[in-house]
């Protein structure tokens, strides 16, 4: 079938005229599904290519326990639509950022939902990584031809770490300072280059306004487009090879 | 065969449009109010004009029995409004000194306390327990005949 004939073919399959309602139309061109399924769908086959990936038969031996993953993606999509809401309003200085997190949690409307939700997916994204991870063990699923994305996924786990450890200091308040003094502490016992890793975490030799600095470039910069890069290669790898077999 | 599809067709609605709609409306609602609160979100009190200084707010007497407690917001803060008799109301800022919860008026011990560290307040806003390091500010509240002014000498 060539260009022309499928084109041909979809239009066909559209409704006729005495078939549709002002509501449907009002809806189509609002929602830009008339669009998206028919002018673009003619060049690009949106449809086969949203067939493909929503209506993808998984196997027989899946059950709820392979949702873990996607659950983290989930909660990770969740930190990053709740984490540009707070950056509308939060301020990384010492002087101010304690301040600027209590104004989104009191006076602004729905601060206290975001934040919340920022904190609470926080967690809870750290325990479905955990799950996530003891699932993959516990089938085996990390065996060759899946080692290499066992390696992203410890690689993820680091960032999901990482993310929280930067994040918990952003308020700036007494157990987030002594936190990250404790945890900037722990890379100083390293042999030989201890000190020096510990004075580079912190930018300086304590926990200060260029560590506050440093910590929010990092979670809200460096880390977001490191775990995009990977988490890209997690999903492609895991698409590629397909869900590893039964128990 | 081809009966059973032509029935099927015939049906005003079949089960798997209906569980469609159904998927489509579910998503459309909690996506409307998730929508609603970020863009509420998007526009704080002081963008309002709520932090002017010469501004006031009405509370309606009738909607503070004697006794009772309202909070309202002034100057984009909570505010707790209290009347302790016929003539006599309090407005103070409903924030704890200590970290910042929404303290709640009891009305039978006469205290504001916080629900979080427990800290209390007299009606003039000077700590009486707890934690707070702080009063609570407290603002200057003029009555009318049907309602409370806070703000304004």
């Amino acid at each position: 079938m060539n260009e022309h004939e499928k084109g041909k073919a979809l239009k066909e399959q559209q409704p006729s005229f005495e078939q549709r309602s002002g509501l449907r139309e009002l809806f189509e061109l609002f929602s830009l599904t008339g669009f998206v399924y028919g002018p673009l769908d003619e060049r690009l086959n949106i449809k086969e290519a949203l067939e493909k990936n929503l209506k993808k038969a998984v196997p027989h031996h899946v059950n709820w326990l392979f949702c873990f993953g996607g659950l983290s993606l989930f909660l990770f999509t969740v930190q990053a639509v709740t984490g540009i809401m707070l950056l509308m309003y939060y301020r990384p200085t010492i002087a101010e950022a304690y301040k600027s997190v209590v104004y989104v949690t009191n006076n602004v409307p729905f601060g206290w939902l975001v934040r919340g939700l920022h904190h609470w997916a926080a967690n809870l994204m750290i325990v479905m990584v955990f799950l996530h991870m003891a699932r993959v063990f516990f089938y085996g699923a990390y065996k060759p031809p899946r080692d290499f994305n066992w390696v992203t996924g410890v690689i993820l786990l680091m960032l999901t770490l990482g993310f929280g450890f930067t994040g918990y200091l952003l308020p700036w308040n007494q157990i987030s300072y002594w936190a990250t003094t404790v945890g900037t502490e722990a890379p100083g016992a390293v042999p030989v280059v201890g000190g020096l890793l510990t004075t580079l975490i912190r930018g300086g030799a304590e926990v200060s306004q260029t560590t506050l600095t440093r910590f929010f470039a990092v979670h809200v910069v460096i880390l977001p487009l490191v775990i995009s890069f990977f988490l890209m290669g997690h999903f492609f790898m895991i698409r590629k090879q397909g869900i590893s077999g039964p128990l | 065969m081809t009966m059973e599809l032509n029935s099927e067709k015939d049906q005003p609605i079949r089960r798997r449009s209906f569980l469609n709609y159904f998927l489509g409306l579910s998503i459309g609602t909690f996506g409307g109010s998730a929508a609603y609160a970020f863009a509420k979100y998007l526009f704080p009190p002081a963008a309002i004009g709520a932090e002017s200084g010469s501004e006031t707010v009405r509370v309606m007497l009738a909607e503070l029995p004697i006794g009772g407690s309202k909070i309202v917001r002034y100057k984009g803060e909570p505010t707790v409004v209290i009347r302790v008799s016929e003539k006599q109301v309090h407005a103070l800022s409903a924030v704890c000194t200590h970290l910042g919860c929404i303290v709640k008026w009891d009305g039978s011990k006469r205290l504001l306390v916080c629900p979080c560290h427990a800290a209390t307040f007299d009606v003039n806003g000077n700590v009486t327990a707890g934690p707070a390091p702080k009063p609570l500010a407290s603002y200057h509240t003029k009555i009318t005949p049907d309602e409370v002014i806070i703000g304004e000498a």
